[in-house]
């Protein structure tokens, strides 16, 4: 059965036909080819595609996309102003806060939803928020760094 | 050699391609638009562990509307294999593991693609599964490969005719009975290594395309693209030429990504459909059922000291379970004669290493490629000596570990190392000589471990690396190296070589994706040492096209070439105050003493082929030259809960000699994430069986290092001792830092608690029943 529903994709209002077993994380893939949110385990496990959905973080392959017509969807995408980097993104770039970059986006957002909910959060929150997001190459140690920093310069 | 003092190498840089991973517009094989064309392929797979296939049947599975072609192993003639040709693209007769693939379907849909495989119904004859390396070795049992002596390999692997061995070699030095008969002390001890899986972040995948010229382009995720051209044509029957394989970003590799793997049944299901695109990509499950595992390990260790703490002899044997094809792994098995007595002078040693088949998935090479296995056994073995003897385990090691001019099991010297520095260093970090602060909490105890390790280059004699560089209108230089960017920051390497050697800012310097039409070949075996044998090749051409351009200027302004130089994109002549800007130069013209105006294109190339070693005896048989050593130790102090066996690493100290650090922050993330992976194949990562079924192919149950087991500090140390060939002296350091990490962890638990783990992973399980034992002993003996 196909739904239409409406999202509200990074500011944007997007009026969608999905069917009714499709994710969020397919949607906004392939129909909106918002691609930086990857596929990496498909059930939850991985954080690989998560995004903000009403300002909370969401793995998008555990939502499905006809159940959440009306709401709010920020993604990577949506981050950055034109080339200027958002601050978190800089951080990540300047404390190498990533290397082969597939765990990156999802990585970046939970970031981003911890300090939206929090202006100041110590170690212990920040590997509490970011413990779905699995990333096998850069030992997670310049991650903290990089959220670290980034909260510091919003200062 | 290197003239001019390096600018831009040996300095930290961000990433070249950091932005557009941290803005999601770095294009993975799954983000590739192939638009409506595209098909879907899907993989059956084999529900037995061992058995003979009696019929498959397809009837149903092609009826499904949308359904466009459907293979199975008879369709195809060979199987994959570089060393030994042993592992078929789809199952054919036979069935050798849970998981194998055995039939793939390609369709309009991915839901009629997922139909079509689900319609297919298998008829087997069960065998009896062997699943054990014990098991397989056994006389009599039941064989996985019964025409192994028939397969195609190469001259020198050595398969055992009527048995599951895939192939075993031996390296001696000395005389072990001499060895024996003097040495005060002599333990024997047999170590496990548990199997696990590499978990990239991305899983594998593949396009492939039959064009309108019938040429076949293969878009995948790999680490190695030409590597699975050549396997691929080969299995398949084409021509190499006919196969160009694309590589996007990728998304993680550690090794399972070095060879062909369902890529091959990709470009298999396109040529049934040519004209449109197919694509194929696994699911976290398949992912661990149908790549690769890291091979299994049974170790036996024996080693003879003297009481003054001299080693004086090593008996060392690798039993490595392949799973159901040998040809993935075999570097690592055949790597392990090498290195299987470890890194210390030892004047009689039996090293040997056989590659054992069993029904379990194939296994391939991960980070370290055999490495953390070997260390595993032999670097706990090194603390039960010194414990036997009574020396400190630092000091036995550094009285008895290599150095520079130490002769080699192999018949040659050993080059100038730094591994004694990193020992110290290592140890010193996490203050070695002072005991751990004791915890406030009474249930915890501490201690401190040690390991080191060494990592040979080894490559195929008739290998080299080569680089090539275009200089565009704009400035730009368009650099094509022989190696993939998987996440350890290559390009990023290359681009400063580069902007440091003609004399350009470094984001004038573009890294070229990996393409097989068009880029240079890479070097598979020395991959692993990729800094070293690409940076040599890429600062060559660097060099060369800045030579090009300096004649050229040097001769339109009539001056010697000596007077002029490059800085900064601006072509000087220190005598006469001339500059031309290098856009300028290549995007119009320059004008000469005559006041004509002249122009050219410039590109530059650069080949490494490395000086292969004088060897004697087993090594020059096995064709196997080692370049040369990478070495370091690591030293860990962990805090175990004694009630539960809860284990927590509070300072990681990872030391390691890598010649010369080209980008000191992309070092020192290698070893953190190195450690990290270390950390997390050491004490949480094992794949787990039940009668050949694999009980744990996901992320929940089968569960990798979290942001939360970082350990609490990690200090990563940085040693440098020139390599002789290497660029600015550089080494590789990708995969060391996981190297010593689990005997490093070993052997701080048995320092805090007097147990010693000997099977991976070191979970809290098995330290508390450890400790169970050790309290159960007085009161039943």
């Amino acid at each position: 059965m196909n739904h239409n529903i409406t999202l509200t994709v990074n500011g944007v209002d997007q009026h969608l036909t999905v069917a009714s077993h499709q994710t969020l994380v397919r949607v906004l893939r392939e129909q909106l080819g918002l691609t930086g949110g990857k596929a990496g385990c498909l059930s939850g496990q991985c954080g690989t595609c998560s995004v903000l959905l009403n300002n909370d973080i969401v793995n998008a392959c555990m939502v499905l996309a006809a159940e959440i017509d009306g709401c709010e969807i920020q993604t990577i995408e949506g981050l950055a102003q034109g080339d200027r980097l958002h601050p978190l993104q800089q951080a990540f770039l300047d404390h190498g806060g990533m290397q082969c970059g597939f765990c990156t986006s999802g990585m970046v957002m939970s970031a981003y939803a911890l300090l939206q909910r929090s202006s100041r959060p110590d170690e212990n929150e920040i590997r509490s928020a970011l413990v779905g997001n699995l990333c096998r190459c850069t030992g997670y140690a310049d991650i903290i760094k990089s959220v670290q920093v980034a909260s510091r310069s919003r200062r | 050699m290197v003239s001019r003092k390096p600018q831009i190498v040996g300095k930290p840089f961000p990433r070249i391609e950091a932005q557009l991973k941290l803005t999601g517009t770095a294009r993975y094989l799954d983000d590739l638009q192939f638009g409506p064309e595209l098909l879907h392929a899907q993989l059956c797979h084999s529900t037995r562990p061992h058995a003979l296939i009696k019929s498959i049947d397809l009837k149903k599975a092609k009826a499904i509307p949308g359904v466009r072609a459907i293979l199975t192993g008879s369709d195809f003639e060979s199987c994959l294999g570089i060393d030994i040709v042993d592992r078929p693209i789809l199952a054919r007769e036979r069935v050798r593991y849970v998981g194998e693939p055995l039939a793939a379907a390609v369709a309009e849909t991915l839901d009629a693609a997922k139909a079509a495989v689900a319609a297919i119904s298998v008829v087997y004859k069960d065998l009896p599964p062997v699943l054990e390396i014990e098991e397989s070795i056994k006389n009599g049992s039941e064989l996985l490969h019964p025409d192994l002596e028939n397969y195609e390999y190469s001259p020198y692997i050595r398969p055992t005719p009527d048995s599951n061995i895939a192939h075993q070699s031996t390296m001696q030095r000395g005389d072990l009975q001499t060895g024996w008969a003097d040495s005060d002390i002599i333990i024997d001890h047999t170590y496990h290594v548990a199997r696990v899986q590499h978990v990239p972040m991305e899983t594998h995948g593949g396009v492939a395309l039959v064009d309108d010229a019938d040429k076949i382009t293969l878009w995948a995720s790999t680490q190695a693209p030409f590597t699975q051209r050549q396997m691929i044509a080969q299995a398949l029957g084409i021509n190499p030429e006919r196969l160009r394989v694309v590589t996007p970003r990728v998304g993680g590799g550690f090794g399972s990504k070095s060879y062909a793997s369902i890529e091959a049944i990709v470009v298999a299901l396109a040529l049934a459909v040519p004209g449109q695109p197919v694509k194929l990509i696994l699911n976290r499950k398949q992912e661990f059922l149908c790549t690769f595992l890291r091979p299994g390990l049974a170790a036996h260790i024996k080693m003879g000291a003297s009481r003054a703490g001299e080693l004086t002899a090593v008996e060392a044997r690798y039993y490595w379970n392949v799973g159901a094809s040998a040809d993935a792994s075999l570097a690592a098995v055949r790597a392990a004669i090498h290195v299987g007595a470890g890194p210390y002078r030892v004047p009689n040693s039996l090293v040997e290493s056989l590659s054992v088949y069993t029904n379990q998935p194939v296994a391939g090479p991960m980070r370290g490629n055999g490495m953390a296995e070997v260390h595993w056994a032999i670097e706990q073995h090194i603390d039960r000596l010194a414990e036997a003897v009574n020396i400190d385990p630092i000091e036995f090691r550094l009285s008895n570990c290599l150095r520079g001019g130490d002769d080699l099991p192999r018949g040659s010297a050993m080059h100038a190392t730094g591994l004694d520095q990193c020992i110290r260093q290592a140890a010193e970090t996490v203050r070695w000589s002072q005991p751990s602060r004791p915890n406030k909490d009474k249930h915890a105890v501490r201690g401190k471990g040690l390991a080191a390790m060494w990592n040979p280059v080894i490559i195929t004699p008739r290998q080299s690396t080569t680089a090539r560089i275009k200089l565009e209108e704009s400035g730009t230089c368009t650099v094509s190296i022989g190696g993939v960017d998987t996440g350890q920051g290559l390009y990023t390497l290359a681009a400063q070589v580069v902007a440091s050697e003609v004399g350009v800012p470094l984001d004038w310097v573009d890294v070229q994706p990996f393409d097989t039409d068009h880029s240079l070949s890479e070097n598979p075996a020395s991959r692993k040492q990729l800094t070293w044998s690409m940076g040599n090749a890429v600062q060559r051409a660097a060099q060369d096209v800045r030579r090009n351009v300096l004649a050229f200027v040097a001769k339109a302004w009539d001056e010697p070439i000596g007077n002029l130089d490059i800085i900064d994109g601006n072509i000087i002549s220190y005598a006469t105050e001339r500059v031309i800007a290098m856009p300028e130069l290549l995007n119009q013209s320059i004008k000469n003493t005559r006041g004509k105006r002249v122009g050219r294109q410039f590109v530059g190339e650069g080949a490494f082929t490395p000086d292969l070693p004088d060897q004697d005896g087993e090594a020059k048989n096995s064709a196997l030259p080692i370049i040369h050593y990478s070495t370091g130790a690591q030293a860990i102090e962990v805090e175990i809960d004694y009630e539960t066996g809860s284990l927590q690493l509070l300072h990681v100290a990872s030391a390691y000699d890598v010649g010369h650090a080209i980008n000191p922050d992309i070092v020192r993330a290698q070893i953190k994430g190195g450690v990290m992976q270390g950390l997390s194949t050491s004490m949480l990562e094992q794949v787990q069986f039940e009668h050949g079924h694999m009980l744990n192919p996901n992320l929940r149950d089968y569960r990798i290092a979290t942001i939360k087991d970082l350990p609490l500090k990690v200090d990563p140390i940085i040693i440098e001792v020139p390599q002789d060939d290497g660029p600015y002296g550089a080494r590789g350091i990708g995969e060391h830092a996981l190297i010593p990490t689990a005997p490093a962890i070993a052997n701080a638990i048995h320092h805090a608690l007097g147990i010693r783990i000997d099977s991976l992973p070191i979970t809290s399980e098995r330290i508390w029943k450890a400790l169970a034992d050790i309290k159960n002993q007085p009161e039943t003996s």
